[in-house]
C-alpha cells in the first residue's frame, strides 16, 4: 500500500536544517533523533494542533513525502489520544530513520534552486 | 515540540527526575495493561495510558513548559484525559466522546546544571498525580461530556 506522510513542527532549527540539507528528522537526541508523522495534511494549523494535540499550532508542515522512503514505524500508525486540552483523533507513526526529500542543488552557484 | 533554547537532552533529565513520581502514581493505583511513553511529537511528556472493562481510554501526562526559551523558568503541568471513539451515522462519522481535566500547574522553581536538576514542590507533585489518578478512574461514560468528529483512522491510505 502506497501512502504519503506528513510532519508539522515549530523547531526552528529543525526547519533551518530541512532547508539547508533537504532532510527530515527530528533533532531530539533523547529519542534517537525518531521523528513523528501523520497521514494527513492539515492546511489550518489549529486544526493540526486539534487532531495531533499539540501544545501549540506548528509553524511549519513538511511533505508529502513516500512511506516507502521514510522506512519501517517504531511505533506503527495508530490513534491520536488527547492531550494539550486538544482530542486528538488523527493518527500518528513514528520513525527512526532520517528521509530525504526532492531539492536541486546548483554546484557552481553552491544553492538550492529548488 | 522543540522547546527555543532549551536543548533536548537536559529537558530529558529533567524527565528522569520526574518519571519515578508518575511510577509510584502506577503503582498506588494499581494500574494493569497500561503502557508509558516519553516524549510526543518532540514535545517533553511523560504518558501513562490504560483501557479499561468500560471501553473507556485513559491517560495521565505530566508535561513541561519553559517559559520563553528560559532554561530556568517554567512549569510541570498535569492533565488527566478519558475518551471512547464511536461510529455513528452507519459508520459515515466517527466521533471522540472525550473530557480532559488540568489537575495541576506546578512551577518550576530552579532547573540547575546537576543532580538533582529540578527544585519544585515535591508534595503538590505526589499530590496531584493522586488527585489526577483518583479523577480520571471516577469520570463513566456519561462524564464524557464533549463529542468531537474526528478522522477515521486509517493504518495506511492509497494514492489514486
Amino acid at each position: 500500500m502506497i501512502v504519503h506522510l506528513y510532519r508539522y513542527g515549530s523547531d526552528p532549527i529543525e526547519l533551518a536544517q530541512i532547508l539547508r540539507e533537504r532532510r527530515i528528522q527530528s533533532r531530539n537526541a533523547a529519542t534517537a533523533f525518531a521523528t513523528w508523522y501523520t497521514f494527513d495534511r492539515y492546511d489550518d494549523p489549529a486544526a493540526a494542533q486539534q487532531f495531533l494535540a499539540l501544545r501549540d499550532p506548528p509553524v511549519y508542515r513538511v511533505g508529502p513525502v513516500w512511506a516507502f522512503d521514510v522506512g519501517q514505524p517504531d511505533i506503527p500508525p495508530r490513534p491520536v489520544a488527547p492531550a494539550n486540552g486538544q482530542p486528538g483523533g488523527g493518527t500518528e507513526l513514528r520513525v527512526v530513520s532520517s528521509v530525504w526529500i526532492f531539492g536541486v542543488w546548483n554546484y557552481q552557484a553552491q544553492r538550492w534552486e529548488l | 515540540m522543540a522547546q527555543d533554547g532549551v536543548e533536548f537532552s537536559r529537558i530529558d533529565g529533567i524527565l528522569d527526575e520526574l518519571q519515578p513520581y508518575l511510577v509510584m502514581g502506577v503503582q498506588n493505583h494499581n494500574l494493569r495493561n497500561f503502557t508509558f511513553e516519553r516524549w510526543r511529537w518532540d514535545e517533553p511528556r511523560l504518558t501513562v495510558t490504560w483501557a479499561g472493562d468500560d471501553h473507556i481510554t485513559r491517560n495521565l501526562g505530566v508535561s513541561l513548559r519553559f517559559d520563553g526559551g528560559n532554561e530556568r523558568m517554567g512549569e510541570i503541568l498535569v492533565e488527566v484525559n478519558a475518551w471512547r471513539d464511536t461510529d455513528e451515522m452507519g459508520g459515515s462519522v466517527r466521533i471522540r466522546k472525550w473530557r480532559t481535566a488540568r489537575i495541576g500547574e506546578l512551577k518550576i522553581r530552579e532547573i540547575r546544571p546537576r543532580t538533582p536538576v529540578l527544585i519544585f514542590d515535591e508534595q503538590l507533585l505526589i499530590h496531584s498525580l493522586y488527585i489526577g489518578f483518583r479523577t480520571v478512574s471516577s469520570w463513566q461514560f456519561r462524564d464524557l461530556e464533549t463529542a468531537t468528529p474526528i478522522p477515521a483512522f486509517a493504518s495506511g491510505r492509497l494514492l489514486g
